[in-house]
């Protein structure tokens, strides 16, 4: 390997100077999306386990011969690629979709199509929607989303409607047939009521934190840019989840600062100064 | 809905380096590892 490192330098070949530096450039862009997305869905145990791989198969080089080493090498980086692809196609293809969202935008209910005055009208009947059923203790899940699979919003009704505190807590009251799950809101509308959410598998988290509770996390955690609020049915405690986050006990000035945030009419830092750095 | 208010397509990419700075060296360290490893097997 010394003598590799050494004559890497020693005779520079310009054309293979050139396809390395690219071969480096793309490596790095895969590399990059491998851990971007580890530490998006809090998998930095991803992370560690390919650098260690990768710098024990470097030092292992060392020591013993190519002939040895070749065949294992080429198989562990190709698991290595396959495995992050694996685990991380559902992000990647997500954000693609995105992508080809904000070319096309097609999709007819996006906020650039409602004004930040009419966001702010709804943030303000989300909160008084769910102070009025943290009061009365009703339970409550409200999924706010840039874009939800359509497998959730399929799990429930179609409801496709302006927000209003009295929709939404005719939504929640209980005894009847869609207050049982969650309401999703996507820009300026209540896309959907009554969905099944992924629940979450999490074993660290309060005891008094029940279905609702994990429902809302498992979004959060598998829909990093959506924001769940949860109005608990036993305490009237109101809760947020992003990104892997929970905030609890919230007044009226933080679930309007949250709320803000998830519609998109606060500024990065603000965003940041609420849930930390992402 | 999650247009980012008051940021430039610059400051939007400045702000996006300075969150994964580290991460974008890591994957850079790996990458020219992973190079100099294959090609020292072939």
């Amino acid at each position: 390997m010394q003598e590799f490192l050494k004559g890497i330098f020693s005779d520079v070949d310009i054309n293979l100077l050139v396809t390395r530096i690219i071969f480096v450039a793309a490596l790095t862009c895969v590399y990059f999306l491998f851990f971007y997305y580890a530490k998006k869905r809090n998998l930095q145990l991803y992370t560690y386990i390919v650098i260690s791989v990768v710098v024990v198969l470097f030092v292992l080089s060392f020591l013993t011969t190519s002939a040895e080493l070749r065949f294992y090498v080429y198989i562990i980086l190709a698991l290595l690629m396959v495995l992050g692809l694996m685990l991380f196609i559902s992000d990647i293809s997500r954000h693609i979709f995105r992508l080809s969202l904000k070319r096309k935008s097609f999709r007819e209910n996006l906020a650039d199509h409602y004004g930040s005055e009419d966001l702010r009208k709804s943030v303000s009947e989300i909160i008084k929607s769910c102070l009025r059923l943290s009061k009365t203790d009703t339970g409550a899940l409200i999924v706010l989303a840039d874009h939800m699979s359509d497998e959730i919003l399929e799990s429930g009704i179609k409801v496709n409607s302006e927000i209003t505190a009295e929709l939404i807590e005719t939504l929640f009251f209980p005894k009847t047939p869609l207050h049982d799950g969650a309401v999703i809101i996507t820009a300026n509308k209540v896309l959907s009521a009554g969905c099944y959410l992924p629940l979450t598998q999490a074993q660290n988290l309060p005891r008094e934190f029940g279905t609702r509770h994990r429902a809302a996390i498992g979004v959060a955690a598998a829909f990093p840019d959506c924001t769940a609020i949860v109005v608990s049915e036993e305490t009237g405690i109101i809760s947020a989840m992003h990104d892997g986050k929970i905030k609890r006990y919230l007044d009226s000035r933080q679930l309007q600062d949250i709320l803000e945030c998830a519609m998109g009419l606060a500024d990065e830092s603000a965003e940041e100064r609420l849930w930390g750095e992402k | 809905m999650k247009k980012k208010k008051g940021m430039t397509a610059s400051q939007r990419i400045a702000h996006f380096f300075k969150h994964y700075f580290v991460l974008l060296l890591l994957a850079l360290g790996c990458a020219v590892l992973s190079v100099l490893l294959i090609a020292f097997c072939a």
